[in-house]
């Protein structure tokens, strides 16, 4: 792997786990808030949805950085 | 009429159950082409036999009540604990598919004794498997049957319910080997996906909009509209308890750590993990609609009158019915690998000549089959309690797994034995035997914390040995 693929898998690496830890923190689990609404959807529901997506966001991107670098059975 | 209907689907389903069993039939079975599905399993098939595995008929029923009685943690509980499973599976999954395959990969309670050099890992393996997944394998059929017999009271008894269900299992399973449960699983994912986004969204419909129906929800219970809900259930621990037994589930539970390992590529197991997290997402957000719905009309009722309503009682018959397949085959598609995987855990901890070893094992899975339909006739508390522990259980086996697979070099016996007390004592913790909770963390917190310490101890020490 290049230096360059391993220090972005890195820095993935670093920002998943910020971003899983963060969910349990009140950032985005504050206990019996409900605002900020995001059309109408309370704030724990539409902060979950975009962690989750930006959690895949980024499996999707660690997923590229492996291409081609250990494709054999 | 609903019992028409369900009849009719009924019977199109079993054809079409009949159908893949025949084309994926066997003529010639060895360890490989029976149990491992000849370990060349593309992205596709992949994609839709992990997740309908991995879905169960907890996410058809218990999801949508958790959501109703919990509020919206549930969404944290387990979409951002997937996307989380998703992320570890790409970085770590190919690791282990290599190591796997590297070693001959029969089963994971084989491949402990290959990497630890000692029985006694796979022993641990095999008994963690086999403790926690056959009540699973039990409630979800007696549920699934007692759900039946309530919406045909005239139909059958609960135990031929049950017996038809792991009937049908353990024909194909017999009949095809692990091919036929994934072409059937492909199956029974797609009507899954189909029955809980019509549902969720007749759900949807009965407020007209989103937002509207989380108005209606907070002048019903505010407080199932942030965390920790209503009940208080939704702590940070649990949620993190939560979280590192799903995140742990690839490697810890036979049946999905097998599709990881026979993924005929790493390619290919790259794109089936990012489709299994878009999978999780689509299914956990129409059962969060169903929560919704239910929190709304039916705040008071128990589970299983909810579920009668959501999926039977407020549908038109038609799609009652496919709601009552779906079910089925939710339950189905993950009893099944699970009942099959515990017969591909015992295979690879015999040391006997192929033929002879898979005639045991095929005889073994109708053991396992038949011994989840005793327990699901006889179903316990203590059975429950298992079967709803199950995920946090097997996780406890994740550090020994992980260490087995990881480590260059032979591990010492440290992390079998200590799984084997952190699995004794996180059972007597929940049967009320010893503290469920060590000054002020959860006992799996502090398990895990100890197994991670342990994790230390072993690399540090095979550092030492080395130098």
């Amino acid at each position: 792997m290049s230096k360059k693929r391993i220090y972005a898998v890195r820095l993935l690496d670093t920002l998943a786990i910020l971003t899983f830890m963060a969910t349990f923190t009140s950032l985005v689990m504050p206990d019996g808030q409900i605002e900020p609404r995001l059309a109408g959807i309370p704030y724990t529901m539409w902060a979950g949805f975009l962690v989750s997506i930006i959690l895949l966001v980024m499996a999707y991107l660690v997923s590229i950085t492996r291409k081609g670098s250990n494709d054999a059975n | 009429m609903m019992l028409t209907n369900f009849i009719i689907v009924g019977l199109v389903y079993l054809t079409i159950l009949i159908f893949l069993t025949r084309i994926t039939r066997l003529k010639k079975k060895t360890t490989s082409s029976y149990l491992l599905a000849g370990g060349n399993i593309g992205a596709v098939i992949g994609l839709f036999t992990t997740a309908a595995t991995l879905f169960s008929a907890f996410t058809v029923v218990g999801m949508p009540d958790f959501f109703r009685s919990q509020g919206v943690g549930a969404w944290i509980f387990l979409a951002v604990s997937d996307a989380m499973m998703v992320y570890v599976l790409i970085r770590i999954g190919e690791l282990v598919r290599r190591k796997a395959r590297g070693l001959n990969f029969q089963g994971m309670s084989g491949l402990m004794v290959s990497t630890y050099g000692t029985k006694f890992a796979g022993y641990v393996a095999f008994g963690g498997a086999l403790i926690f997944l056959v009540p699973y394998i039990a409630v979800q059929i007696s549920g699934i049957s007692i759900f039946l017999n309530a919406a045909f009271p005239d139909a059958f008894p609960v135990w031929v319910w049950s017996s038809i269900i792991v009937g049908i299992m353990i024909l194909y399973s017999e009949t095809g080997g692990l091919r036929a449960i994934m072409y059937n699983d492909t199956l029974q994912g797609v009507i899954l996906f189909v029955v809980i986004w019509i549902i969720g969204w007749n759900c949807l419909s009965h407020f007209g909009s989103i937002s509207s129906m989380f108005s209606k929800v907070e002048s019903v219970k505010a407080e199932l509209l942030s965390t920790p809900g209503p009940n208080g259930l939704f702590t940070s621990q649990f949620l993190i308890i939560s979280a590192i037994a799903i995140i742990f589930l690839p490697f810890t539970q036979p049946q999905i750590s097998t599709r990881v390992i026979i993924m005929k590529s790493s390619s290919a197991l790259r794109r089936m993990a990012i489709g299994l997290g878009i999978f999780a997402i689509l299914v956990i957000l129409p059962t969060m609609l169903m929560g919704m719905y239910g929190a709304v009309l039916y705040p008071n009722a128990s589970t299983q009158e909810f579920i009668g309503q959501v999926l039977l009682y407020d549908q038109a018959s038609g799609i009652a019915a496919l709601g009552l397949i779906g079910l089925i085959a939710a339950a189905i598609s993950t009893s099944d690998s699970q009942i099959f995987a515990l017969g591909t855990e015992l295979r690879s901890l015999l040391n006997l000549e192929d033929q002879k070893a898979l005639f045991i094992t095929r005889i073994f899975i109708v053991v396992f089959g038949v011994l989840a339909l005793v327990f699901s006739i006889i179903s316990s508390e203590h059975l429950v309690l298992l079967a709803r522990t199950s995920f946090a259980g097997t996780a406890m086996m994740g550090p020994m797994i992980l260490v087995g697979i990881l480590s260059s070099h032979k591990p010492s016996r440290l992390m079998p034995v200590l799984t084997v007390v952190a699995l004794m004592a996180f059972i007597l913790a929940k049967a009320g035997i010893i503290p469920a909770r060590i000054w002020i963390l959860d006992i799996e917190i502090f398990l895990f914390l100890s197994l991670s310490i342990g994790v230390l101890f072993e690399k540090r020490s095979a550092l030492l040995r080395r130098s």
